[in-house]
C-alpha cells in the first residue's frame, strides 16, 4: 500500500520518532509503503519484508540461519548475510570513503533494530523507517536512540560494513537505487504531492 | 317516601362513580386505587401489601434484565472500539520500527492479544477486516491465534499477496463475508 503523505504530515511522525532529526538536514525520498522495510532497503530491494525469523511472513535468503518467532536477532546474523550475499565486509569508520559503499546495523540490548545504507556518492545515509517513507539524513546519529529494550528507538550503531562500488554495481544495487530515484521523480511529477 | 327510598337506594346512598372521561391511574399508581377499593371493602391491608411487593419484584426483574441486555450490547460495541483504539495507537507508535520484535512488545499489541483470549473469533474477524481496510500488518497475530498458514512460501515477505491469502482464508472459514 502506497500513501502519498504531505511532508508536513510525515515530519510530525518523524520528529516524534527521531528527536535527533529535528533541526537537521533530511528529506523524504519515497512515499509511505508497507511492502518493504529498512533491511530490504539496505539490500537495495523494495518488494519484500526481510527478517531472519522462521515464519512465512518474512523473507530471508535461503541457506542462512532463521530464528524462532519472538526471539531477538543478533548482529552476526545480518553480518553473515550481508557479507556472503552482498559482498560487504566489516569496518570501523562511518565516514564516506571514495569507491566504497557502507551499511550500518543498529541494535539495542535485544538485538538488531534497523539498517541504514550510505548514499552511493556519500550524500548521507538512506533509511527506511518501518513502513514510513524513505529518508536521506546526514549522520547515523540522526536516527539513533536509547539502547534499552523498552524504548521504541533504534538503539545505537553496532556494526558498520563496506563494499566496493564494483561489488554494488555487479549486484545491481546501483541500478535498483537509480530505479527508485526515477520512480520518485515520476511520482512527484504526476501526483499532486506536497513535499515542501 | 321511605318505600320509595328502599326501592331506589341510589337516591339516598349514591355510589361514587368515576367519569369515563378521566384516565385511569397508571400501573404504578394503580395501587392507590386498589388500596382505596380494599379499604372500602374492609379487606386487610396485608393482602394489598403483598400484591404491591409482587408488582415491585416483577418491575425490578424487568429493569435488571434490560440492564443486562444493554450491558451486553455495550460490550460488543466496545470490543470493536477498543480494538480500533489499540490498533490506531499501535500503528502510530510503532510505524517507524522495522524490528517485528519491537512491534510485538508494544503494549497495544499485547492488549489486542489479551482481547483475543476472551473473544477469539471476533478479534480474528477484526484483525482480518483491519488488514483489508488499512493494510496493517496483523500476519503474526493471525497465524498465532488461528494456528493456520494460508501463505504460499514463494510469497514470503510480499505484504499484498500475504494479505490476499489471509482474506481468502477468512472467506473460506466463514469469518468474512464472501
Amino acid at each position: 500500500m502506497i500513501v502519498f503523505r504531505s511532508a508536513a504530515e510525515a515530519r510530525v511522525d518523524f520528529d516524534r520518532a527521531f528527536p535527533n532529526l529535528i533541526g537537521s538536514n533530511w528529506r523524504i525520498t519515497s512515499p509511505l509503503d508497507n511492502s518493504y522495510q529498512c533491511i530490504a532497503w539496505a539490500a537495495c530491494r523494495r518488494d519484500r519484508v526481510w527478517w531472519p525469523w522462521d515464519h512465512p511472513s518474512y523473507y530471508w535468503p535461503s541457506g542462512y540461519h532463521k530464528f524462532p518467532v519472538s526471539s531477538p536477532v543478533p548482529v552476526t546474523a545480518f553480518v553473515e548475510v550481508f557479507k556472503q550475499e552482498f559482498g560487504y565486509r566489516q569496518c570501523t569508520s562511518r565516514d564516506f570513503e571514495f569507491g566504497y559503499q557502507k551499511v550500518a546495523i543498529f541494535a539495542n540490548i535485544l538485538g538488531v533494530t534497523h539498517m541504514s545504507r550510505q548514499h552511493f556518492f556519500g550524500r548521507g545515509w538512506l533509511s527506511k523507517a518501518g513502513i514510513m517513507e524513505d529518508i536521506v539524513h546526514g549522520e547515523l546519529t540522526d536516527v539513533q536512540g536509547d539502547i534499552s529494550a523498552v524504548a521504541d528507538t533504534y538503539g545505537e550503531v553496532a556494526q558498520v560494513m563496506k563494499r566496493s562500488w564494483w561489488a554494488g554495481l555487479i549486484r545491481l544495487c546501483l541500478f535498483r537505487a537509480l530505479w527508485a530515484n526515477i520512480t520518485f521523480f515520476v511520482y512527484r511529477k504526476v501526483i499532486p504531492w506536497d513535499l515542501t | 317516601m321511605a318505600d320509595a327510598l328502599s326501592m331506589q337506594p341510589w337516591i339516598a346512598r349514591p355510589q361514587k362513580q368515576f367519569s369515563p372521561y378521566v384516565r385511569r391511574p397508571t400501573k404504578l399508581v394503580e395501587g392507590a386505587w386498589e388500596e382505596a377499593i380494599a379499604r372500602r371493602k374492609g379487606a386487610s391491608v396485608r393482602a394489598f401489601d403483598q400484591q404491591c411487593r409482587k408488582v415491585v419484584k416483577q418491575w425490578t426483574a424487568k429493569i435488571q434484565l434490560e440492564d443486562i441486555l444493554v450491558r451486553q450490547l455495550a460490550s460488543v460495541r466496545s470490543l470493536e472500539e477498543r480494538f480500533r483504539e489499540q490498533a490506531d495507537r499501535w500503528q502510530r507508535e510503532t510505524q517507524h520500527l522495522s524490528s517485528p520484535l519491537q512491534r510485538m512488545m508494544h503494549s497495544s499489541y499485547q492488549a489486542i492479544l489479551g482481547m483475543a483470549a476472551e473473544h477469539k473469533r471476533p478479534v480474528i474477524r477484526l484483525l482480518l477486516l483491519d488488514m483489508q481496510q488499512n493494510r496493517r500488518d496483523w500476519l503474526l497475530p493471525l497465524s498465532y491465534l488461528t494456528q493456520a498458514n494460508p501463505l504460499n512460501p514463494k510469497d514470503a515477505g510480499k505484504t499484498d499477496k500475504m494479505i490476499e491469502a489471509w482474506m481468502r482464508w477468512g472467506k473460506e472459514q466463514g469469518i468474512l463475508e464472501k
